[in-house]
């Protein structure tokens, strides 16, 4: 069919090309693949030459009409004029389907410090126009500008977004050009790294619920670098973010996020947007939902049950696309995985039920807040047993978050804990030898053996177990009114030590820690095991097809100790099989919807609609009562729906300050 | 023969190597910051973040180097170990499937090959029969309904086919589910009372006796085998059909018949053979592009072969995934052609491999 002659042939034009590949690569000619949205292209320097401009988008890099400075948007009044363009109406209404609430400043609505009637601002074309007038001394409005907005190609929602300013800026004057590039992500995130846009539209998340988790990411911490803020911006802002999460009361920490949401409103160094309410689709007989912002239903399958209407009502089936990373706590930093872990494993304090802002006992039964908030006492609970059978001790305790800091790891969620423990700015542990040494493993095992020591030293000081006392002591370095909201998530769950050193983790031996440094999340040796103290035992992971618990038929939390929050569950969980099913095609998991193989799927935004007839009840959120209202309920239909609950995520249009030319 | 064979086999890893090097040439292409975007699927939490990550992958390396590392492993320099390496055994990890890429393999392959099987039976076997008759029959009502039923079953894209048969076969009859196997036979399977002797779940099934576990896992194969087969035996047909039909037309057919053979014996032991040769290079294609994995019917039907695995991982670019699937599914390429090439030779007596 094919001769030799041929293989060889071929063989040879392989070689060939892959070589030819291989050297127009290295000699450092970068290839910009741009897709471009509307008529042009991205111009390179077509001035007179006088300062070299490397950034395409940038333009003439002058304000000539033909391209922007690169401290274009420095200009406060260039800000506040793309703020004043921004339609949050059509927003809401198309791309978010009107489920939203357009957001007040940079901290999520309902958290502490935040207040709804602050000022924001809106779409009003005057004003608008107004503010660019006055941008450059009134030069803007002769010369003109010329920008690009970069988004995430294929992503319809941001290119909206970036449309809606198009539009409005165009309208203001004929010599405004803004234009909007499609990137492919990995384009895109090369040039959000390096700060080559003008522009950019992202998105966060919250780790844990907390107003801390939106200012330092947006104000001092990721975004903030990469708007390139000027010095006299970061300095103030470092400590109006301090002030906020060492605030020794509620009452502080709210004057200092109130403080926040004021300088965020008068700066306008991006645009806010607005935050998405959710919905959840379930099957009638499916029993125990309640809205909780960050404790998904998903990490909770203990508050769960299924009525004998079911046809299965002991097995639980959620399908969703999209399979965990790993199942280490200490390395695990995505919601499949980390919802996972809120069923196998427990952490010292939990979620009280649906109430947003409270934590109660679960493997601590007790714990003393002294030292301005800088020393936590936790008193372990007694009696409590591993799934494959060791006994809860506080040494398990203090392992777990020694460990985990020790294996450190900027992909990580470590720099939650190490920013508690050793001060605003430590990321990693490995910066405790040497700052430079942040996820370089090799060569932290090359540092001084004294330092290394020291270091480790530093962590099994801070977290310290008393088996006598049954109690485990963890000293920060400031006060830190989010590390309760921390130990809930998780990467607070606690390991067994002995089974952790088993299966060829750190041995708790100083000296060796930084041979654990580092290791990432597919190389930990619990990447695919799991033994916790929770209500569900995993029974097992097939990667990429499913993943199955089965009930604790030991869980501690028996009648006699009660449950976490008054109405909560106790005893074995009553369903006694859970299965993650992960099923990438939408119409595949609306088929399991309708023959009700499936208890509740993922439902992307766009196909709502699909589910319209099957809806037997609609339930609410009544954003100031904070419960749901349901209607009447249709018994010849199969799903219930349960609408307008807050996400804890908001997508953001981001400007930069200072941009890299 | 047996040295053609093996003369054939031999040049497999010189193929695949070339192979590997066009992909390193394709990824130098892409900076490190691009190649890091894989492991990150929004702006990064903190922003030193990526820099330790291509620190450690290497990703700041010049090419060849990278390529080195990958095929040989590389020693850390404190503790003098060395890790990673083809050329060791280490294949890598995949962080699109997360898992070992070889575990990729050992789990997925098994599933495409057992859709493969089972889809290559109707395929071969109705495709060249229908086209057969079809040929026999030349514009006769059979010929016609045959080439209607072909057309339709080539133009139909494989989604809408695929949906439309999971829509009422499923969601309404819910006779024959998604995916591979029920929870509890998979339970069952993963337990340590069944011993997998083929990695074929139904083969296995029957071997270790479970009846049961062997119709759930035939009732989860009808869909996308229906698919797969009814979308692959058109072209099938169609080459059988035009084949036989030209051979029909030779002088030898016609001195045949004037001998005085019947027409089945003219059709069977004349015409086919000579038929069979365009027959074979196109099943040869057919069972590659099976055995490569199929990508939509895979989705539509959750069925958990490698054809979905690669293209996920193509699309992030998870390079370590693609590069070893990438040569897994080229050894089998040349492993087929060679599977071809013999059967040239047994059909076709004038075919002699020196």
């Amino acid at each position: 069919m094919i001769s030799q002659k041929k293989i060889l042939l071929v063989f040879g034009l392989l070689i060939l090309a892959g070589l030819t590949l291989a050297a127009c690569a290295t000699t450092e000619t970068i290839i910009q693949t741009v897709i471009v949205e509307g008529e042009a292209a991205p111009v390179a320097g077509a001035g007179d030459g006088e300062e070299a401009c490397d950034n395409p988008y940038l333009g003439s890099c002058k304000l000539d009409g033909n391209g922007i400075p690169p401290d274009f948007f420095m200009d406060i009044h260039v800000r506040k004029a793309f703020n004043y363009c921004f339609d949050w109406d059509i927003y809401i209404s198309e791309v978010l389907a009107g489920e939203a609430v357009q957001n007040v400043g940079v901290i999520n609505p309902g958290l502490l410090g935040v207040d709804p009637e602050g000022d924001k601002y809106s779409f009003d074309p005057d004003k608008c126009a107004e503010e660019f007038a006055l941008a450059y001394d009134g030069q803007l409005m002769e010369t003109g500008f010329r920008l690009q907005i970069a988004y995430n190609a294929g992503n319809s929602d941001r290119l909206t977004i970036a449309q809606i300013l198009q539009s409005n800026v165009n309208d203001v004057s004929e010599n405004f050009q803004v234009e909007i590039v499609g990137l492919p992500w990995p384009a895109l995130l090369a040039g959000i790294r390096a700060s080559s846009f003008p522009i950019f539209i992202s998105g966060w998340a919250e780790d844990i619920h907390d107003p801390h988790n939106w200012a330092q990411p947006f104000l001092v911490g990721t975004y903030a670098t990469r708007q390139k803020l000027p010095d006299e911006m970061y300095v103030l802002l470092k400590d109006m973010v301090s002030a906020g999460v060492a605030g020794a009361t509620d009452a502080e920490r709210a004057e200092a996020y109130g403080a926040i949401q004021q300088w965020d409103f008068d700066n306008a160094i991006g645009i806010r947007l607005a935050v998405p309410t959710g919905r959840f689709y379930q099957q009638t007989w499916v029993e125990g939902y309640y809205y909780h912002p960050i404790n998904a239903l998903t990490a909770r399958y203990y508050t769960l049950s299924k009525s004998a209407a079911a046809p299965d009502p002991t097995t639980l089936t959620y399908v969703s696309f999209g399979d965990l990373d790993t199942m280490d706590p200490a390395w695990n930093y995505e919601n499949v995985g980390g919802d996972l872990m809120g069923n196998v494993y427990d952490s010292l304090v939990t979620y009280e039920g649906p109430d947003p802002l409270g934590y109660v006992p679960q493997l601590a039964t007790s714990w003393e807040i002294t030292d301005e908030g800088k020393t936590y006492t936790f008193t372990i609970r007694e009696g409590v047993k591993f799934h494959e059978g060791q006994d809860l001790t506080p040494e398990d305790v203090a392992y777990t978050f020694q460990r985990a800091i020790l294996q450190g790891g900027l992909f990580s969620p470590q720099f939650l804990f190490t920013e508690p423990f050793f001060g605003i700015g430590t990321y990693d542990v490995a910066e405790l030898v040497d700052p430079e040494l942040a996820d370089d493993p090799e060569g932290l095992q090359a540092a001084d053996p004294a330092a290394l020591l020291a270091a480790c030293e530093q962590v099994t000081s801070a977290i310290v177990a008393d088996d006598a006392a049954g109690t485990v002591t963890m000293h920060l370095a400031q006060g830190w009114a989010p590390f309760l909201s921390t130990l809930a998530g998780s990467w607070g769950s606690v390991l067994d030590k002995g089974w952790s050193v088993e299966n060829g983790a750190w041995d708790g031996d100083c000296s060796t820690w930084q041979n654990f440094y580092g290791i990432g999340s597919d190389n930990s040796p619990l990447r695919a095991v799991m033994n916790g103290t929770g209500p569900y035992i995993l029974d097992h992971w097939t990667p990429g097809v499913e993943t199955v618990l089965v009930a604790n038929e030991n869980y501690w939390r028996t009648a006699e100790v009660g449950s976490a929050w008054e109405g909560g569950p106790v005893g074995t969980a009553a369903i006694k099989t859970v299965v993650y099913l992960i099923v990438d095609e939408w119409s595949t998991r609306r088929a399991m919807l309708e023959t009700g193989d499936a208890d509740f799927v993922s439902v992307p935004r766009a196909f709502i609609d699909q589910l319209a007839d099957m809806v037997a009840q609609e339930c609410v959120f009544d954003l100031v009562a904070g419960v749901h209202v349901c209607g009447d309920l249709d018994p010849s239909k199969a799903l219930i729906v349960w609408i307008g609950q807050p996400s804890t995520s908001r997508t953001d249009v981001f400007f930069v300050l200072n941009i890299t030319h | 023969m047996t040295a053609y064979v093996i003369r054939r086999l031999l040049m497999v890893p010189v193929l695949l190597m070339g192979v590997t090097i066009l992909i390193f040439g394709l990824v130098s292409f892409m900076g490190p910051t691009e190649r890091i975007s894989m492991y990150v699927t929004e702006i990064p939490k903190n922003e030193r973040q990526l820099d330790g990550m291509i620190k450690k992958l290497g990703l700041d390396r010049p090419i060849y180097e990278q390529y080195w590392v990958w095929l040989v492993g590389k020693r850390n320099q404190t503790t003098g170990e060395i890790s990673g390496g083809l050329l060791r055994g280490e294949f890598g990890y995949s962080r699109t499937s997360s898992q070992p890429v070889i575990d990729i393999i050992k789990s997925r392959f098994p599933a495409t090959l057992e859709l493969a099987l089972y889809a290559l039976l109707p395929v071969l076997g109705a495709g060249v029969l229908l086209g057969v008759i079809a040929a026999v029959n030349h514009n006769n009502p059979i010929d016609q309904i045959t080439r209607v039923i072909s057309i339709v079953g080539w133009s139909f894209p494989t989604f809408v086919f695929g949906l439309l048969v999971l829509m009422y076969f499923y969601a309404d009859l819910q006779w024959f589910p998604p995916g591979r196997l029920s929870v509890w036979a998979n339970q069952i399977v993963l337990s340590d009372e069944f011993t997998s002797y083929t990695s074929l779940i139904s083969v296995d099934a029957l071997i270790n006796g479970r009846f049961d576990i062997f119709v759930d896992a035939i009732r989860h194969l009808v869909l996308p085998v229906v698919t797969l087969a009814y979308l692959s035996w058109a072209l099938m047909l169609r080459v059988a059909r035009s084949s036989m039909l030209e051979t029909l037309g030779q002088d030898y057919i016609t001195s045949a018949r004037a001998k005085g053979l019947s027409e089945m014996d003219v059709v069977r032991k004349h015409a086919l053979p000579n038929a069979l040769i365009p027959v074979v290079t196109i099943a040869g294609f057919t069972v590659i592009g099976l055995l490569n994995g199929v990508v939509i019917t895979e989705t539509i039907f959750n069925y958990p072969g490698i054809g979905r695995t690669i293209a996920r991982a193509a699309v992030a670019l998870d390079v370590p995934t693609v590069l070893v699937l990438t040569l897994f599914t080229g050894f089998i390429l040349v492993v087929v052609n060679v599977f071809v090439d013999i059967l040239y030779a047994v059909i076709d007596p004038r075919v002699r491999y020196t």
